[in-house]
């Protein structure tokens, strides 16, 4: 398991951070930053020609900022996990990237040895939200409108709603496989599936949701 | 149908020229046919006269007819019959005859009748006898006889004389007629026309120079009354016009007057308004103003942050009013809800001697203008309208005032996020990047002493309390007072505290109607934030309570808690968050105190005088709120050293 290289691009607009973070994550021999980029556009690029596991994406940019960023990533339909890295602790900009699709929002104040346990729990497929953040965010999400999800979680297959209560627990995409013994690209597709039926942006966001309402 | 012969008076001039005329004419006629009547009674006179004369030749004939002796040629003598026949043709004739009156007493008739009866008595039957006897007597006889002729003849001639005399009277009397029909017809013409005319025309140059009271009183008849009639009426009509014009002239005027007025005082106030910043002086001015325009006992301009049913009763201020006229508004202070209230009551029934006028725009209140009339003065329309005006100016003006501050506060808030942003861009990644470094370095040196790796420690612990002021300078930044004011604004923030905290919090706000600059709201509601994560990270307490009172002049702010009690020379962790509040503080001019509670835990006192316009306020009624500043300051020994410590801190 830990023998698994996970290629990362790194998206900050700061040079002197930016530096700081390739450097940290290389203090982790299972990380390879394969790519860096100074700013959205460039890092959507950059993103697109690499197909790298794993993004980390600051939210103030200055040509287009990390939403953006993360939403033209998110179009570009790749497997790729994407992780905010930033200094605001507003819920509202933790709940604006749940929404546009993020897998994980850390903050810079962070550890630097938790930014790091985190990014590999994000890669795991679990929520990589730091527990200051995750209340704020259950009570931003809980504002939704649900109604809609309530009905369109009878139309889950039983395979897809056992995966979702998988989510609700926190297990990445290899635990929820070998808990159901199927394969992990199996569970990878019923994700994809499950996000499209309910219409979640992220696993994240389908776990919190779930958690939220009471589905284990 | 009974037809009347009009009156003189009633008949037309025409009528009357005509009847003047004819009376005019009328003698002449008359005189003409007498003058002609008498022509031909003495036509036959004079033949008379003549005939008569010629009865004494013919009576000498006679007699000498009768007394010569026979004639010698026959027929040379005149026969005596013939001579008498011719007497007798001469006696009777027609023109004798004629000229005989009728009347038996007359002379005429009375001497003809003696030689009429003498010739037939006497003389003819003499001659007739022929005799001698008679003969000695025919001449004196006849002498006589022609005597009685002459007497006859001048009867004649008298009477006709007479005739001719009374011609001549008549002629004369005629001419008088006339002369008088004449100067009556002039007199007659100059009273009943030229005299009413002339009097007609006076009074038309009299109505015509303005005085339409003039009358024609002239009696005048006819067409000239007709006349006199028809212009009486023009001229009352004239006089009816023109006073009617006069009425609406003076009618309009009055209403121009006060239109002047009205647009003089609204012109005032607007420019008033206008100038500068709505504050004590202006609205002073402006109910001066109003004062002398309309006759008002007293007159108040009470601001009110918003409407004024929704503020509980004593929360809402009076902080203008008109004192330089020595007016003092007889209202409850602080009581804008009931005042408004109770003068919407009275309203319809009668009269009201109180009117508040609230101060609106666009449907917000800003405050309201109760104003007590002068005793027994209605108010007109136009003086309501104007009132009513006024209060939208000041609303206006006020909401102006309060958009300008939000303009304010706005372009203040858009300063402080870019500075946030910046600081955000700049320090945060630094620090961030700092401690990264400091992990790495933590591995690098993981195998040496315990020295190194507590200094890397202390430097790690450094970097996160930088990181950490950071944050909060940043939400500091980033913290925005909006529409709602400082008091949603304290509100949400008492809210949030409250939520991650869980220390009960209250709010007791008594600075409704207070207007703040911006800067002040940040400053007081980031004393307070401040003060309040205090409470949180060091106090130990259960609850905390903000308190804001206007007191005085001065705007005191205090947040007390029950928790632990401050340390009298807290530790250094604590003066960061103490040395910035007391920096607000002073950049508001005013002072910050911590003490101990009075029964457990911190008291946090903030005093300030506001910059804003309303804070010359002179009353000192305010008995609300609980006043620390009634204890004195020097009975607090920590207050001083605390001031030099936090000089101290500064100096560091």
């Amino acid at each position: 398991m830990n023998s698994t290289l996970y290629r990362i691009v790194v998206i900050d607009d700061h040079p002197l951070f930016r530096k700081g973070v390739v450097q940290l994550l290389a203090l982790n021999p299972q990380f390879q930053v394969v790519g860096e980029a100074a700013g959205g556009v460039e890092g959507v690029k950059t993103v697109a020609q690499l197909q790298p596991d794993l993004v980390i994406l600051d939210l103030n940019m200055k040509d287009m900022d990390g939403i953006a960023t993360l939403r033209e990533i998110k179009l570009l339909d790749l497997d790729s996990k994407v992780v905010m890295l930033t200094v605001s602790d507003e819920s509202r900009d933790l709940v604006n990237a749940v929404r546009a699709g993020a897998d994980g929002y850390l903050l810079k104040d962070m550890e630097p040895e938790d930014i790091i346990a985190r990014l590999q729990e994000a890669l795991d497929g679990q929520m990589a939200i730091p527990e200051r953040l995750g209340r704020a965010l259950a009570l931003a999400l809980r504002e939704d409108d649900t109604t809609d999800r309530n009905q369109q979680i009878s139309h889950l297959t039983e395979r897809e709603q056992e995966i979702l209560q998988c989510l609700a627990q926190g297990l990445s995409n290899k635990l929820v496989g070998r808990e159901l013994g199927i394969a992990e690209g199996t569970v990878k597709v019923h994700v994809k599936s499950l996000l499209r039926k309910l219409n979640f942006r992220s696993r994240l966001e389908a776990a919190v949701w779930a958690v939220e309402n009471g589905i284990k | 149908m009974l037809i009347r012969p009009p009156k003189l008076s009633q008949l037309s001039l025409i009528a009357r020229l005509s009847l003047a005329l004819l009376i005019l004419i009328l003698p002449g006629v008359l005189s003409l046919l007498i003058s002609g009547w008498m022509t031909n009674l003495s036509s036959g006179g004079g033949e008379a006269i003549n005939m008569a004369g010629s009865l004494r030749k013919q009576s000498y004939l006679i007699a000498a007819t009768a007394l010569a002796p026979a004639d010698p040629i026959p027929g040379s003598h005149p026969n005596l019959r013939e001579v008498i026949a011719e007497f007798e043709r001469r006696l009777y004739h027609d023109s004798i005859r004629k000229a005989l009156p009728q009347d038996d007493k007359d002379a005429v008739r009375i001497r003809f009748n003696e030689i009429e009866s003498r010739w037939r008595n006497e003389i003819r039957p003499g001659l007739e006898r022929d005799d001698a006897l008679y003969a000695s007597i025919l001449l004196p006889s006849t002498h006589q006889y022609v005597h009685e002729i002459d007497q006859f003849v001048d009867a004649l001639e008298q009477a006709h004389e007479e005739r001719l005399k009374l011609l001549a009277q008549l002629q004369w009397i005629s001419l008088l007629t006339v002369f008088g029909v004449f100067v009556w017809i002039l007199i007659w013409a100059y009273r009943a026309i030229t005299y009413p005319l002339s009097s007609m025309a006076k009074v038309a140059n009299l109505v015509e120079s303005g005085h339409y009271a003039a009358r024609i009183s002239t009696p005048a008849s006819g067409e000239i009354g007709t006349l006199k009639t028809a212009l009486n009426r023009m001229f009352n009509e004239l006089e009816n016009s023109y006073s009617q014009l006069e009425s609406r002239v003076a009618e309009k005027t009055a209403e121009l007057e006060q239109n002047q007025t009205a647009l003089q005082l609204r012109y005032r106030i607007k420019a008033l308004l206008a100038d500068h910043e709505p504050d004590q002086a202006i609205f002073d001015s402006v109910l001066k103003a109003l004062g002398e325009f309309i006759p008002l006992q007293n007159a108040a301009i009470c601001l009110t942050e918003t409407n004024p049913r929704d503020i509980p009763l004593k929360s809402a201020f009076k902080l203008a009013n008109n004192q330089q006229e020595g007016i003092r508004l007889g209202c409850l202070e602080q009581d804008c809800a009931g005042c408004l209230e109770h003068s919407q009551q009275k309203q319809g029934s009668h009269p009201r001697k109180e009117l508040v006028f609230p101060l609106l725009d666009s449907g917000i209140t800003y405050g309201i203008m109760p104003l007590t009339l002068q005793d027994g003065i209605t108010l007109s329309g136009w003086q309501m309208q104007v009132l009513e005006d006024v209060s939208h100016n000041l609303g206006a003006a006020l909401a102006g005032s309060r958009r300008k501050q939000s303009l304010h506060r706005l372009a203040l808030f858009e300063e402080r996020s870019v500075i946030a942003r910046e600081l955000h861009d700049s320090l945060a990644q630094a620090l961030s990047y700092l401690k990264i470094q400091v992990v790495r370095l933590q591995s690098q040196l993981n195998d040496k002493p315990d020295d190194a790796q507590a200094t890397l420690q202390e430097l790690r612990e450094g970097l996160n309390a930088a990181y950490r002021q950071l944050r909060e300078l940043l939400t500091t930044f980033r913290l925005q007072i909006n529409q709602g004011g400082l008091n949603a604004a304290l509100q949400a923030t008492i809210k949030e505290f409250s939520e991650r905290t869980g220390i009960q919090i209250e709010l007791a706000n008594h600075l409704l109607g207070i207007e703040l600059a911006a800067e002040e709201e940040i400053h007081v509601l980031q004393i307070i934030r401040e003060a309040l994560a205090n409470v949180h990270h060091h106090a130990m307490a259960h609850s905390a309570q903000v308190h804001l009172a206007w007191i005085g002049n001065e705007i005191v702010v205090q947040i007390n808690d029950d928790g632990r009690g401050i340390n009298p020379s807290p530790e250094r962790a604590q003066h960061y968050g103490l040395s910035i509040m007391r920096d607000r503080a002073h950049s508001l001019g005013g002072s910050l105190s911590i003490q101990p509670g009075l029964v457990q835990g911190t008291q946090v006192m903030l005093r300030f005088i506001p910059s804003t316009p309303f804070s010359n306020r002179e009353s000192h009624h305010d008995t609300h709120t609980p006043s620390p500043a009634s204890q004195p300051e020097s009975d607090r020994p920590d207050q001083p050293s605390f001031n030099r410590h936090s000089n101290q801190d500064h100096s560091a």
